[in-house]
């Protein structure tokens, strides 16, 4: 195709009439392209950078079975919660939840101080996202010992190995903040753990 | 016509143009799916071990502390039920010494000839503890460790006072479930320890032991009195 074009701009540069056509040309070519929109999905940590982008990586500190504050991590507050029991020697003790960015709203695409992630979605059409998670290595613990919940929310929900269909939307330009939250276990054993959270943005 | 060749030239050329930019567009076109993770890493600390342990001795009240206190009242070397014990839980008033010889074997009288004097179980029924009362043993101890640590727990005693020729080992201890007969199924106190429990994971639990107290036709009159410390060590 481009072997035709040349010879066109070749005529165009010995005849100054032909410099109508060739603008017409080029307009046409830009139009067609603008009418090319595609998904975009895009995410973005806790660090201030606010860089989005599709891989990225949050680490959450180092947690202590009892309850303990969390260290090192990107976060610069945390909140736990112990679960069952105040008593951690009670049998009906069963671990502790560490909550991040508890806080709610006061987000935005550049800065989301109270909420863990941010999920940018930009659709031509209806689209839906899911997300899915799993842990690697050999671990002692399970994917649903991390979970999230959007700001706005109370309740939080367990990742899981399987999709699940976060948010649906039309076509447009959207902007989701999420919040995650983390159970240590009584029976976790000490170690480094990661867990990969995927996110799937379909058209539907 | 110089000019409409150009003309005719251009708009054959324009059509071509127009569809490679079709052609073009038409191989971005949008996505059907997009992906992106996030690898959320965190580490979960090695635990203290030990959470909590505390014990509750025979004296009154099912408490757990850190320090207990087991008052045995007056015993004499002939095995007489215990006397003047204050009112404890579990209560060793009335419990009386049996004859044994110098290996723990019970013996049918204080006046064998093998017969050293007389040996107090405290307590010799076996079970019937729960949570909140230990009526068949001296001791209760409850143990709560995490992060599946190697632990140890050990037991050394010494005596704060003593008549003559009372010794350490006179007090001994056995987990109430173990079976009695004279002093022989007891270990004695010592002062350098003795390993009472130990394991390689999470416990949270109730340990229950028994005491013995040997009398011997030996000892002198008077009180003695012992410090018995336990020791949880986890790694």
């Amino acid at each position: 195709m481009v072997g035709y074009v040349y010879p066109y701009i070749e005529l165009m540069m010995k005849s100054k009439l032909l410099v109508i056509p060739f603008l017409v040309s080029l307009a046409l070519l830009s139009l067609s392209y603008a009418q090319e929109p595609f998904m975009q999905l895009s995410l973005d940590g806790p660090g201030m950078d606010s860089q989005y982008g599709l891989n990225k990586t949050i680490r959450l500190g180092t947690f202590s079975q009892l309850g303990f504050s969390a260290l090192a991590g990107d976060f610069p507050a945390k909140r736990s919660r112990l679960l069952g029991s105040d008593d951690i020697s009670d049998d009906a003790f069963k671990g502790v939840l560490y909550e991040f960015s508890p806080l709610t709203g006061g987000n935005n695409e550049f800065s989301h101080p109270n909420s863990s992630l941010a999920v940018k979605v930009n659709s031509p059409v209806n689209w839906q996202l899911s997300v899915s998670a799993r842990v690697g290595g050999d671990p002692s613990v399970v994917v649903d010992q991390l979970l999230f919940k959007q700001d706005e929310q109370r309740e939080y929900t367990p990742f899981t190995p399987a999709p699940q269909v976060v948010a649906r939307g039309s076509a447009g330009a959207y902007l989701l903040f999420y919040d995650l939250a983390l159970r240590i276990d009584p029976d976790d054993k000490p170690g480094v753990y990661v867990l990969q959270i995927n996110y799937d943005l379909v058209a539907y | 016509m110089e000019i409409e060749k150009p003309f005719a030239c251009a708009s054959t050329l324009f059509v071509p143009i127009v569809l490679a930019a079709i052609c073009f567009s038409y191989n971005n076109g949008y996505a059907q799916q997009q992906n992106a993770s996030v690898n959320v890493e965190f580490e979960v600390a090695q635990p203290l071990g030990v959470v909590r342990f505390e014990l509750d001795g025979a004296d009154a009240g099912y408490v757990l502390s850190a320090n207990e206190t087991c008052a045995l009242g007056n015993v004499d070397s002939r095995g007489a039920p215990i006397s003047g014990a204050p009112v404890g839980d579990p209560n060793v008033t009335g419990i009386a010494g049996v004859p044994v010889d110098s290996a723990g074997a019970p013996l049918a009288s204080f006046d064998d000839a093998a017969c050293i004097g007389a040996f107090y179980p405290l307590f010799a029924a076996a079970g019937g503890e729960n949570n909140e009362q230990h009526p068949n043993s001296a001791i209760c101890m409850f143990l709560h460790l995490t992060g599946n640590p190697t632990w140890s727990l050990s037991t050394s005693a010494q005596l704060l006072s003593s008549t003559t020729n009372v010794t350490v080992g006179q007090l001994k201890w056995k987990m109430d479930a173990t079976t009695s007969n004279g002093f022989q199924s007891y270990t004695g106190f010592t002062t350098s320890g003795t390993i009472v429990a130990s394991g390689n994971s999470n416990f949270r639990g109730y340990l229950y032991l028994d005491y013995g107290l040997l009398v011997e036709y030996a000892d002198a009159p008077g009180a003695n009195s012992w410090l018995v410390t336990y020791t949880l060590i986890s790694n």
